[in-house]
């Protein structure tokens, strides 16, 4: 999928909190965006998905307007935080709620289901608990698997590392690489670490202040020079 | 100065409360003069209820008339509080890290669920009624007996609650078919005029009145001590326990709910909404209250209409009675949970709007819940109505049409002003979080428009049954004006349903 960003700037009252010129993410790519809190990388993340009204511009993925057509949701999976979660499912009704969505069948969820599994280590979530009681981290695999098993080719997540413990976080980071590596599925991706953002994308932008300070291309002094930006940054 | 301190906490709790929080100050004006109204209502009627009782009846002795009737009134006041008390444990947890001791922080949290509405109401009818009734006309130890029991009694079942919440997982099912044969039982009684809860009602409460009186107060008295030592015990065993997590269940419902999920995208989405009202306390109440909703419509509807046929009441108001109830017999569940569709899915509705879920299938389901309660609600009142007020059954056939056409989708419209978070999870007890005055006033136009047309015309019912029909035959028609509605306000929406109030 090709991700353009076309003179996208969103306001709340007099403060501008994004103002994207222009950005181009092309198809099978993964994109990164760093930045810290309050920077922008969620609200930009929400225009993307059609959540929020841009105040000028637009966001066009594959050239469709996403807020004037909706064909783009059929082949996105996103995750974006706890209110994408309906947490008085039971996580198999969930994951079978979400694959009927995207025109997939029992079967073939249930195949998606157990290929995810091991992603949740040894919990029994075939149980009857409903994701409400599931630990912080577990909801979020919820949601991660919820937009992985989907087949998207575009996979938005927002901080998709925190709150997973330092063996899922590991699995996640080589699910993304895989997906990079063996499929066409472009990545948009947020985090706060740069460790893990690094691995997984080969492009990164670091956001501040609603803008784009820097947009450069994973290479192997990438992390150093992340970690002194923002190292800078704080003093 | 632990106390103190707790206590200035439960106040700012009370005053911060979400329930209060995050409402508008004309709402909330509005819902504190509601609370005065019915606090006077319920003063009043303590204090002028021997005043009409007398009127009918000169010789009746006020106070063993009451009596007679204090134990089915209790036991309904118990069955309601079972249902909507919650037990202290919740408020506690942040203070089980702190240096504070917990037999102390149990004893506190017990004594201060005394302050619960559930015990001021009836305490609002009881102080007044035993003023005008018993202070004045009987001697004093007599009558401060009195006071004491039902004091005790209210306490009694204060405590009796929350011990039964602590040791068991609180499950609705139980507690309305108790609750059901109970007030079975009751109306059976009185229905067949045996008098059995009666003549135990006055044999508990008259004897209050005789010299065994302070005898018996001071034993009610020491069973609440007794029950508020236990529970306070009870708490502080069970302060370690995490808040009782339900759990769902994979046969009976929910291979049915798999039917209806395997029917399409709509049948999927009634499902979700099926499982939110019956997986979540707040939409849960707001059910059975549906359900009370009719009950109460159905009672008023069958004794208002018949007291007046005996007695001159101008027409008017008699078709007043039949609008007013009428409406609410097959409404309670457009009008109390409709009215919030959108905001019961707020804490997710950013997925549904990032997923393909399309609008008009969202709509549909709603809709069709809707629609669909109507006549589930009709069949229950059905044999009340058959046996009760057969004569009654034209207005009841009436405004069912009208409910299943124009109030559904007209009150789906409401919905998509739904801007609040609404969190599903607590109480719907004075839960008014996520509500606003625009929820009372959207009933007003759905009782206005057959008001006019039965009023000012001889076709009243013949135009609101056809009206309701013509409504439900375009409801495709308002499925579509509805999803390009919900296309164009879903940004305002999703930005008040993220919003922390």
């Amino acid at each position: 999928m090709h991700l353009q960003v076309q003179n996208l700037q969103k306001r709340y009252g007099l403060a501008t909190v994004l103002n994207l010129p222009a950005l181009d993410i092309d198809s099978g790519a993964s994109f990164g965006l760093v930045g810290n809190n309050g920077a922008g990388k969620t609200t930009f993340l929400r225009l993307v998905l059609d959540l929020i009204r841009p105040s000028e511009g637009q966001v066009l993925i594959n050239g469709q307007n996403v807020a004037q057509d909706d064909a783009w949701k059929g082949y996105t999976g996103s995750y974006l935080g706890p209110n994408f979660l309906i947490d008085y499912l039971m996580p198999v009704e969930y994951i079978h709620f979400v694959g009927s969505l995207y025109g997939m069948n029992p079967v073939q969820i249930e195949e998606k289901w157990d290929h995810y599994r091991p992603f949740f280590g040894d919990q029994p979530l075939n149980g009857t608990e409903y994701i409400r009681n599931l630990s912080e981290g577990n909801k979020k695999k919820m949601g991660l698997v919820a937009a992985l098993m989907v087949e998207p080719r575009l996979l938005v997540l927002d901080e998709p590392f925190t709150n997973l413990d330092p063996t899922s976080q590991i699995r996640l980071k080589d699910m993304l690489k895989t997906l990079d590596q063996t499929t066409d599925t472009t990545l948009v991706i947020s985090s706060h670490d740069l460790n893990h953002i690094t691995e997984v994308c080969h492009r990164i932008a670091v956001i501040e202040r609603g803008v784009i300070v820097r947009d450069i291309s994973t290479a192997p002094d990438t992390l150093r020079e992340l970690e002194r930006y923002f190292a800078v940054e704080e003093t | 100065m632990l106390y103190r301190n707790l206590l200035r906490h439960q106040w700012k709790e009370f005053l911060r409360n979400p329930s209060w929080s995050g409402i508008s100050v004309a709402y909330a004006i509005f819902l504190v003069l509601l609370a005065l109204y019915f606090l006077l209502i319920l003063a009043l009627s303590g204090a002028f209820i021997g005043h009409l009782l007398t009127s009918q009846d000169p010789a009746a002795d006020v106070v063993r008339l009451v009596n007679q009737h204090l134990l089915s009134g209790f036991l309904l006041l118990f069955l309601t509080r079972l249902l909507f008390q919650n037990t202290p444990q919740v408020n506690i947890g942040p203070y089980l890290h702190l240096p504070i001791s917990r037999p102390a922080l149990a004893r506190f949290f017990s004594f201060a669920a005394l302050f619960h509405l559930h015990n001021l109401l009836p305490l609002a009818f009881f102080i007044p009624f035993w003023i005008v009734n018993l202070a004045l006309d009987y001697p004093a130890f007599t009558s401060l007996s009195w006071l004491a029991a039902i004091v005790a009694v209210v306490g009694l079942s204060n405590y009796l609650v929350i011990c039964i919440n602590l040791v068991s997982v609180r499950r609705a099912l139980p507690v309305w078919l108790l609750g059901g044969g109970t007030c079975g039982l009751i109306a059976l009684d009185y229905w067949r005029q045996w008098g059995y809860t009666n003549s135990l009602s006055s044999a508990v409460f008259d004897s209050l009145l005789g010299p065994s009186g302070p005898v018996l107060a001071v034993a009610l008295l020491a069973a609440t001590c007794l029950l508020f030592g236990l529970t306070c015990r009870l708490l502080k065993d069970h302060l370690h326990d995490e808040a009782p997590s339900e759990k769902g269940s994979t046969t009976g419902s929910q291979s049915l709910l798999d039917r209806l999920a395997s029917l399409g995208p709509v049948g999927q989405l009634m499902a979700l909404e099926i499982k939110l009202a019956i997986r979540n306390k707040r939409p849960r109440q707001i059910l059975w209250s549906a359900l009370m909703f009719s009950a109460a419509g159905l009672i008023n509807f069958i004794l208002l209409t018949r007291g007046s046929s005996d007695s001159v009441v101008p027409t008017a108001t008699l078709i007043f009675y039949h609008i007013f109830w009428g409406f609410f017999l097959t409404s309670g569940f457009v009008v109390n949970y409709g009215q919030l569709m959108f905001g019961w899915e707020s804490l997710y509705f950013d997925g549904h709007l990032a997923r393909p879920v399309h609008f008009r299938h969202l709509i549909w389901a709603k809709l069709l819940l809707m629609q669909i309660s109507c006549p589930v609600l009709a069949l229950v009142c059905l044999p009340f109505l058959l046996i009760f007020a057969s004569e009654l059954l034209v207005t009841y056939s009436v405004f069912l049409l009208y409910n299943i056409g124009f109030s559904t989708a007209c009150m789906l419209f409401f919905a998509t002003m739904n801007r609040k978070r609404l969190y599903i999870s607590p109480s719907s007890f004075f839960n008014q979080q996520g509500t606003s005055l625009h929820h009372l006033l959207a009933i007003i136009p759905l009782l206005a428009l057959p008001a006019i047309l039965m009023l000012t015309t001889d076709y009243g019912p013949l135009s609101l049954a056809g009206g309701g029909l013509l409504c439900w035959a375009l409801s495709p028609v308002w499925v579509r004006l509805l999803a390009h509605r919900l296309q164009k306000c879903k940004y305002h929406m999703a930005a008040g349903f993220r919003g922390s109030t």
